[in-house]
């Protein structure tokens, strides 16, 4: 089963290693994971998506409350929280495809944001469900590189 | 600069010149039966009555029949080169779409209608004027100095088109553009600048992306290009002056604008700054549609009776839409 861990931390050197061995001393698969600065000074954000048992992960939040650098975990639940994904997909240009390329874009609001005379680079910011359906349209046309930024979410308001 | 020759293509550079000269190719064709729905306005009147005198057409006036003479008496026009068919208020569009589906008509115009209703009731599927293309808005205007003609589309149907709809206006316009002697059209895709510019101007985008698409011959013989600034796309001093290449750049039989704004403009830039008068007709549907702006003179309206005139094609009894 999926857990999105909303980590806050001091944003110090080291506070990632950390985090990351504790998952791996519990065997657990890290999806993604997206960190960055937050509202407060010194202070980062780490957004975790793992795949495990409900045991495992209650064993691992328990280490992880243990690290020095953690100041809050919270175990954020579907439907009590606000997630996104950020996209970056660059499709190689078959100029007869180019009417149905957009035309998905169009379909997922997914951005041009670059484009050359043999590829095109789309942006997407979704939830992760239209994010892999973006992906799995676009495949066809010949996904030349691609990126994902994994979740990042909040608590719902 | 190539010199000014009435109404002929200079078919080295495929270039066309003299817009009146062009639409006066309507003269020569046999006359076609044109519907108008409530003309009640002097100007389609007067438009009307013109080309009847020029053969151009024959009209059959759809409205109320007492208003029509009333108004044709008040602005010195002979009802008696019209057919009037009586109708009222409340069905007068469908009366004149009627027309059409029932074959009494070969295009139509609208008079004092409202565009939106117009065309809305054009589009019920009951009068077989709507096809598997999309409507769109083509003006035919000509460079004051040089008499040179070019295309513009769109300045009063698609609002915003996205790129599926914009391979449709650009087809339209391509199949008129033929159809008025210019074999293969130079398209510019109109943006306010020559490189793509993202986010900014996804106009630039589109303009890049279709060039490429029209590069897999989709459109048959024509040669897309852009994007251009409507100077570089018009103007060959303007375009050599900013080093801008290509076969398109400065001579532009036709200009894709990417939005209504710019066509719109366009259109009444010339209009009301330049003070000429432009044609213009609706296309994609099964035949040639007239909708003429309230503000445009008898001028206007007769220029785009004849422009709709010349893109029918005659296959015996009755025209059809190219």
């Amino acid at each position: 089963m999926k857990y999105t861990l909303s980590c806050l931390v001091d944003n110090v050197p080291g506070v990632l290693a950390k985090i990351a061995r504790t998952f791996a001393q519990e065997k657990i698969n890290i999806l993604s994971i997206a960190a960055g600065e937050i509202e407060e000074e010194d202070k980062s954000r780490m957004t975790i998506v793992v795949d495990a048992d409900e045991s495992t992960v209650k064993r691992a939040e328990e280490h992880l409350q243990g690290i020095e650098e953690v100041i809050r975990l919270v175990d954020l639940k579907e439907g009590e929280l606000i997630d996104m994904e950020l996209l970056l997909i660059k499709i190689h240009i078959l100029p007869e495809k180019i009417p149905q390329i957009l035309q998905i874009a169009e379909l997922f609001n997914a951005e041009v944001i670059a484009v050359s005379e043999s590829a095109m680079v789309l942006a997407l910011h979704s939830e992760e469900k239209r994010v892999n359906g973006l992906v799995r349209m676009l495949k066809q046309y010949g996904i030349e590189e691609m990126s994902r930024s994994g979740r990042i979410a909040v608590s719902a308001p | 600069m190539e010199g000014k020759d009435t109404g002929k293509s200079d078919r080295a550079g495929g270039d066309l010149f003299d817009m009146r000269g062009v639409l006066a190719g309507a003269r020569r064709l046999a006359p076609a039966r044109l519907v108008v729905v409530n003309p009640y306005d002097a100007a389609t009147l007067e438009a009307v009555s013109r080309a009847v005198e020029q053969g151009v057409v024959h009209p059959v006036m759809v409205g109320s029949v007492e208003r029509i003479r009333e108004a044709a008496r008040g602005c010195g026009v002979d009802a008696g080169d019209f057919t009037l068919v009586g109708a009222d208020a409340q069905d007068v569009l469908e009366r004149g779409a009627a027309l059409l589906r029932d074959g009494e008509a070969d295009f139509i115009m609208k008079g004092m209608v409202g565009t939106g209703a117009f065309i809305h009731e054009l589009l019920d599927p009951r009068w077989g004027v709507r096809t598997e293309n999309i409507l769109s808005h083509l003006g035919m205007m000509e460079i004051p100095e040089t008499g040179r003609v070019f295309l513009v589309s769109d300045a009063a149907i698609n609002i915003l088109p996205n790129f599926s709809r914009k391979i449709q206006i650009v087809r339209n316009a391509v199949s008129a553009a033929r159809r008025i002697g210019i074999p293969r059209p130079r398209v510019a895709m109109l943006a306010a600048v020559e490189t793509v510019k993202l986010p900014a101007m996804p106009a630039t985008l589109d303009a890049f992306l279709m060039k490429k698409y029209a590069g897999t011959g989709v459109f048959g013989p024509c040669l897309v290009d852009g994007p251009f600034a409507f100077d570089n796309a018009i103007d060959p001093e303007k375009a050599g002056e900013k080093g801008i290449g290509g076969p398109v750049a400065g001579r532009a039989d036709v200009v894709i604008t990417p939005n209504i704004e710019t066509g719109n403009v366009i259109w009444k830039f010339y209009t009301c700054v330049q003070r000429a008068n432009p044609a213009g007709v609706v296309l994609g549907g099964s035949c040639p549609i007239v909708v003429p702006s309230r503000a445009d003179d008898a001028v206007t309206k007769l220029l785009s009776i004849q422009f709709a005139r010349l893109l029918l094609v005659d296959d015996g009894t009755r025209p059809a839409y190219y």
